[in-house]
């Protein structure tokens, strides 16, 4: 299968030991143009206080994949359109930024859900398997990766086979985002995110790659963020004033004007980026502190701490606003800010 | 804060008058009990008992005194499209309109600035009211200011006159907009998930806005009180 997938997605040469098969999953994958170097040491933590120089770009793209699990309706689909959405759009941002569908099957896959973007219209509930397998080149920082966004089942909160075992393999090698919409916990029990993560971990100890070699990093992307009634004011803003969003809005603005930009609007430079990252690394610490002040998010915590688990927070809106009418969105889509997971996934991944 | 011209509308709801402006402008979006006023006066059919009901799908009644943080939306009409909030105002009288873009923009700015009161109460509007409508607004205002407490929001009066998180409000585009009709606002996002910015002039117009019915969609009134003397 994987010599198949291999020929499909034109990969030449995977590192061997991040190897990976995507098979019936549910997962946004990043990973260079072949072929790749073995991976760089970890980098130390980053200590965003007192901003260090941005490090030089590796000569060769690091082999970096983020894993996707999130719980039924916690807007796991609108969060992939989302987020391939804003990847299309980072070459208003990045000059050497060039992005392509790497077949037919997925440039029309993308179409169609640009398509649908474009008539207002959400995931329906029930959403087919679907592929999508994209080319990035050129972003700064991080240089050429390919996104590869496919949904299907979930190993820790998808639909398990009969025999009890979950019909996906799972990349545990590679940062784990995990989508959680704390508008649709759907529960008042503070030990539910708890037992959720633990069920997670589990699933992580099962599968063969040694837990103790390889500790869990774990992104926790709070989804449906425009729908959270206390969240403090200071992450709400953020999730308004989304630089990269507003670049979206001017060029759609100078598009209904009939101005085409002949230049990126804004330049996310190496600064721009190290800049965003500091944020980024702020968020997160916001988020942490925030959660910490809730039995349950004091419960996520400890486990994490006692699993010794990498764990990063960010939030996410992917459509921007709740309006609906008869099951479309009244307004147009309007992510905000489903480009950090990617982000964290990309910094995460260098180790 | 002390605002020295209170105007009251036809169902006894107070209006202030906009600094700088010759309007007043209704210091709450219109609640249910305003239009249920109207609602018994009117006899041509549009609004009967059906409609109400429809309204009331999308977003529930609710007495003053189970008014709370989590629920204080329910008190105010939404739902409603453009072209029956101006019924309303008709119905109200002379000088009454929706407001346009630009009134509403400024009493936003007035209000997020330039307002230094705890209360409504201290501004004077509620000393005039009868109890009735007092006890509403009282309500109201104190659900806002646990709904601010809970999310470390600070509670000005562009927040207890619920410019913010209250509802979208249909306003009148001015200009060379093709829309006639935007929604300024921010909702509460238990009510409505929005990261809206009306700071910033974030005008929300939805698709088919002459005829669907948004349940985060209300208004206010503006009253022109010029337009009684030329009436005259």
């Amino acid at each position: 299968m994987w010599k198949f997938l291999k020929k499909l997605f034109g990969i030449e040469d995977p590192p061997p030991p991040r190897r990976t098969t995507y098979h019936s999953s549910s997962s946004v994958s990043t990973w260079p143009s072949p072929p790749s170097p073995a991976p760089a040491p970890p980098p130390p933590p980053p200590s965003f206080s007192a901003p260090e120089p941005v490090p030089e770009p590796e000569p060769e793209p690091l082999w970096s994949s983020l894993e996707l699990v999130s719980a039924p309706q916690h807007g796991k689909t609108s969060f992939l359109w989302a987020l391939s959405f804003m990847a299309r759009k980072l070459g208003l941002v990045w000059p050497e930024y060039v992005f392509w569908p790497q077949d037919d099957t997925t440039d029309e896959s993308f179409r169609s859900m640009l398509r649908t973007m474009d008539h207002r219209e959400l995931p329906a509930e029930a959403t087919p398997s679907s592929q999508l397998r994209l080319s990035l080149r050129g972003m700064e920082r991080w240089g050429d990766r390919r996104l590869f966004v496919e949904e299907g089942r979930d190993p820790v909160f998808g639909a398990v086979a009969e025999d009890g075992v979950s019909q996906r393999e799972f990349n545990w090698g590679v940062p784990v985002c995990w989508l959680m919409s704390l508008p649709d916990l759907g529960t008042e029990d503070s030990q539910f995110v708890d037992l959720q993560l633990d069920n997670l971990i589990r699933t992580r100890m099962r599968s063969a790659r040694s837990y103790e070699g390889e500790p869990l990093r774990l992104v926790v992307a709070l989804s449906k963020a425009d729908r959270i009634p206390n969240l403090p004011r200071e992450l709400r803003e953020y999730l308004k004033i989304d630089p990269l969003a507003a670049v979206v809005k001017a060029e759609t603005a100078l598009s209904e004007m009939g101005v085409e930009p002949d230049r990126p609007v804004l330049h996310f430079d190496s600064k721009a980026v190290q800049l965003y990252l500091e944020t980024l690394w702020g968020v997160h610490e916001t988020i942490a502190d925030w959660l910490r002040t809730t039995l349950t998010g004091s419960l996520l915590a400890r486990r994490a701490d006692a699993h010794q688990i990498s764990l990063r927070f960010c939030l996410i809106s992917a459509t921007g606003s709740d309006l609906r009418s008869n099951g479309h969105l009244a307004i147009p889509w309007r992510p905000r800010r489903v480009l950090d997971p990617l982000f964290w996934a990309l910094e995460l991944g260098c180790r | 804060m002390r605002l020295e011209a209170v105007h009251l509308d036809p169902t006894g709801f107070p209006m202030i008058r906009v600094p700088g402006a010759h309007v007043f402008v209704h210091c709450l979006p219109v609640t249910k009990v305003q239009f249920e006023h109207f609602l018994c006066d009117a006899t041509d059919g549009h609004f009967d008992a059906r409609w109400y009901d429809v309204a009331l799908r999308l977003n529930p009644r609710v007495s003053a005194r189970r008014i709370w943080r989590g629920n204080y939306w329910n008190a105010f009409l939404s739902g409603v499209l453009p072209a029956e909030a101006e019924r309303f105002a008709a119905w109200c009288g002379t000088g009454y309109r929706l407001l346009r873009t630009s009134e509403w923009e400024r009493l936003y700015r007035t209000l997020d600035m330039g307002s230094t009161a705890s209360s409504l109460a201290e501004t004077g509007l509620l000393s005039q009211l009868a109890p009735r409508q007092r006890e509403l607004i009282t309500q109201i205002e104190r659900a806002v200011e646990d709904a601010c407490e809970q999310s470390g929001d600070p509670c000005y009066l562009v927040e207890r006159m619920l410019l913010r998180l209250g509802l979208l409000e249909w306003v009148s585009i001015e200009g060379s907009n093709p829309s006639l009709w935007a929604g300024l606002g921010e909702p509460h996002p238990a009510f409505c998930g929005n990261l809206f910015v009306p700071a910033r002039g974030d005008l929300i117009q939805p698709a088919e806005e002459e005829s669907s019915r948004l349940a985060s969609f209300g208004f206010r009134l503006a009253f022109d009180p010029t337009m009684v003397q030329k009436d005259r």
